[in-house]
């Protein structure tokens, strides 16, 4: 069979190697396009919730931390203790229970005598996996894996933070000494009116915040922009798959002349599809290869200087189903294609010739 | 008698290949349904500017008057001057001949009905997504609603009644002058509003949390409710001056305008830091649809291309049969381009159903669709395009094979 399919596509080649250099090129550029469209339709819908992220997020201050008029401990001394602020906190999340949200809370938190930054990541930080009682902090004397007492509560430093502040990834296990200054809730989808001013009366109702920002609406240009990319995605998903059909389409009609010779003499129905699928195989894995060479190492860095936020969906795990769809499509439809061929009787293919 | 034998021959060879060509008929079709979906999203960018295109072309200003608040008034409250004889009295001062672009507004407290007046050349051009009947200059826009407000129905405004032309789409742009900032382009002169986040449907008595309908009208449809005081001027408004001011009148006429010498001094954006700013959003749009032009231009001309040389690299035995029995190189050619121009006619017709089909579904107002002249040359390239591979690749593949 190997020694068939090397005559075959050196045959092909030698007759009309234009063409088959324009298949491949047809390949190379419908994946391509391909890899950027899944760029594009990424970037529709995390970009969507990031980008009118002011049209989800509900803020609101209860301590100028900017004012530097009083000392630290007039400013945060009198200030709500955070096991009163849970238990507030926990009647607001009931209003928005099916609008899942994330609830950031910065304030203050006292130790050696000094009034540290703190950030309390209320329903945990996405795609990472604190226990109970584990931190995040850069603090002297201390390293990762350190236990620390806050509040007589045991703490371990899990990882060293960015920026000064302590960050308390799970929630629930927050000092009780933690002063709360302002709050941002980030909804998943932008709340309807009544949603909202339910979740701001009971703010207000409860803590009495010196400011308190509603969510932005969200603006018609840039809602039709997203749904544009989305649509033209799909639509230049579909040419792709077209442009690779019309080639495959191709390479099948040129074989049914050479089966009726292989078959002439002598090649098994079977041989004959293994050999169109080999070759459709060996097309699609150097198509493949070539198109990831030239967007790893050409355009993803051109494309990634228009949309930053989409680096994330170009991993192994992307490239990999790209290329099982594209193999199970192709050979799906060559294989369909082919046997119809591979099978017709010796008389009926002579009389291609 | 020729070009009968030329249509022959192309649909004897439309049919030979017919799934070759349908494949190639969907490609086409779809590459220009991705072309005028991209442009006609792109000349929807313009929807917030093409009203006020022509004014901020000119010199101008967007400008709030000193003492917007409500005039001068006396140590017992009791008003010395009016905003609008403060106004009257800067504006006569000001060198140069100017037209005056004011935005007027109001509620009717019984119906929910907040009422937003613009200029008539302003509104003439305004061309907002409607969900429902049309644009008309002798007829209102209103908002999305749930006070069963629809095209057709008619407002009492002060004894006036003003007919509804159209319903604007859930989310939508409103005119709002209220808004003045040293960075503003012409998208701060609307409100970004919706209906589904501020306009809860509510069939309990607790209106709660009930907004207000919006209702955009022409000027000189109130007219008379804004000279009676139904309708409130608002303290900023475009100043749009007929001719290029010299830089001497232009440096007097900011003085005036600003009174910086008042309690309450005025405010100025010139019309051309308004337009330098709407320039660079308008590329920053474009910007950001750039990869997808270049990938839909590049799949273009090479699925063409490989479309054009595969078809005609089956089609050669055909020809070498014609040519044996004296057809030319340009009979061949020509039954070649026949039978893409038949291709791209069916293409062409099936793009066309299929976004008359999204339009007629409101598919225009989700992707912002907007077509123009440009649509039409774009969608002619594509097919001349089309027609001139099947010219030149059959070309190349004859004049190499048939010696």
């Amino acid at each position: 069979m190997f020694s068939q399919l090397l005559y075959t596509v050196k045959n092909s080649l030698r007759a009309k190697l234009y063409i088959y250099l324009l298949i491949l090129l047809t390949q190379i550029i419908s994946l391509l396009c391909v890899f950027v469209c899944c760029g594009l339709i990424y970037n529709a819908f995390t970009k969507y919730k990031e980008a009118s992220f002011e049209s989800r997020c509900i803020y609101a201050e209860f301590i100028n931390v900017h004012d530097d008029a009083v000392s630290d401990e007039e400013k945060f001394g009198g200030g709500m203790r955070f096991d009163e602020f849970q238990k507030g906190l926990d009647s607001i999340k009931e209003i928005f229970e099916n609008n899942k949200a994330n609830i950031l809370i910065h304030g203050r938190i006292k130790m050696g005598g000094e009034y540290l930054s703190a950030s309390v990541f209320y329903n945990g930080i996405a795609g990472s996996e604190y226990q109970p009682y584990d931190i995040v902090a850069t603090l002297d004397g201390y390293s990762t894996g350190d236990h620390i007492n806050i509040d007589g509560l045991n703490y371990r430093i899990a990882a060293p933070s960015e920026t000064s502040a302590i960050c308390f990834p799970v929630g629930e296990n927050t000092p009780p000494s933690v002063v709360p200054c302002d709050i941002q809730i980030e909804l998943e989808h932008q709340p309807t009116y009544k949603e909202c001013k339910a979740i701001t009366d009971r703010i207000t109702m409860l803590f009495d915040p010196i400011n308190i920002a509603e969510p932005e609406n969200l603006k018609l240009l840039d809602v039709q922009m997203n749904n544009t990319q989305v649509a033209l995605s799909a639509v230049m998903l579909v040419i792709a798959s077209l442009n690779c059909g019309i080639c495959y389409s191709y390479i099948n009609e040129s074989r049914r002349k050479q089966f009726a010779i292989y078959k002439i003499c002598g090649a098994k129905s079977s041989n004959c599809f293994m050999v169109c699928i080999a070759e459709a195989a060996m097309y699609m894995a150097a198509g493949f290869a070539l198109a990831y060479l030239v967007f790893e190492y050409l355009l993803k860095n051109i494309l990634l200087s228009f949309y930053p936020n989409i680096e994330g969906v170009y991993n192994a795990k992307m490239y990999v189903c790209v290329l099982l769809a594209y193999a199970v499509i192709t050979l799906a439809v060559m294989s369909f294609c082919t046997i119809k061929y591979a099978n017709a009787p010796i008389a009926e293919e002579r009389k291609q010739i | 008698m020729k070009i009968f034998a030329y249509i022959k021959y192309s649909l004897l060879f439309f049919a030979k290949h017919s799934g070759l060509y349908i494949l190639m008929i969907l490609q086409l079709a779809f590459l220009l349904l991705a072309e005028n979906i991209l442009i006609a999203n792109l000349n929807s960018r313009d929807v917030l500017y093409a009203p006020y295109e022509k004014i901020i072309s000119h010199d101008g200003y967007y400008f709030m008057q000193p003492y917007a608040s409500g005039g001068i008034s006396d140590e017992n409250g009791d008003t010395i001057k009016t905003s609008d004889e403060i106004l009257q009295e800067t504006l006569s001062k000001l060198k140069g001949s100017y037209k005056l672009y004011c935005f007027y507004h109001g509620t009717i407290e019984d119906e929910g009905i907040n009422i937003r007046v613009i200029d008539d050349t302003v509104f003439s051009v305004l061309s907002l997504p409607l969900e429902e009947g049309k644009h008309s200059k002798n007829a209102c826009l209103v908002t999305k609603n749930n006070i069963g407000l629809k095209a057709g129905d008619e407002v009492d405004v002060d004894g006036v009644k003003i007919k509804i032309s159209g319903v604007l789409s859930d989310k939508t742009y409103l005119p709002d002058y209220s808004l003045i900032d040293a960075e503003m382009s012409v998208e701060q002169l609307y409100q970004a509003y919706s209906f589904s986040k501020d306009f809860e449907s509510d069939d309990s008595e607790d209106t709660q949390y009930m907004e207000y309908t919006e209702i955009i009208a022409p000027y000189s449809l109130l007219k008379e409710s804004i000279e009676n005081g139904v309708l409130y001027r608002s303290g900023k408004m475009l100043i749009a001056f007929d001719e290029p001011l010299s830089p001497q009148d232009r440096a007097y006429n900011e003085q005036v305008l600003t009174a910086a010498d008042c309690d309450e001094p005025g405010w100025l954006i010139s019309f051309e830091q308004i337009r330098r700013k709407g320039e660079i959003y308008r590329s920053e749009d474009f910007y950001k649809m750039l990869p997808i032009v270049a990938c839909i231009l590049v799949v273009i001309i090479v699925g063409v291309v490989c479309s054009s040389a595969m078809i005609s690299a089956r089609q050669m035995k055909k020809f070498r049969v014609l040519y044996i029995n004296g057809a030319t190189s340009a009979d061949c050619l020509m039954i070649s381009c026949l039978t893409a121009l038949l291709s791209s006619i069916i293409a062409l017709a099936l793009a066309a159903a299929v976004l008359k089909i999204g339009i007629a579904n409101s598919f225009a107002n989700d992707l912002g669709f907007v077509m123009g002249m440009n649509n039409v040359f774009a969608t002619a390239a594509v097919i001349a395009f089309a027609v001139a591979a099947f010219a030149v690749i059959p070309a190349i593949v004859i004049s190499r094979t048939i010696k």
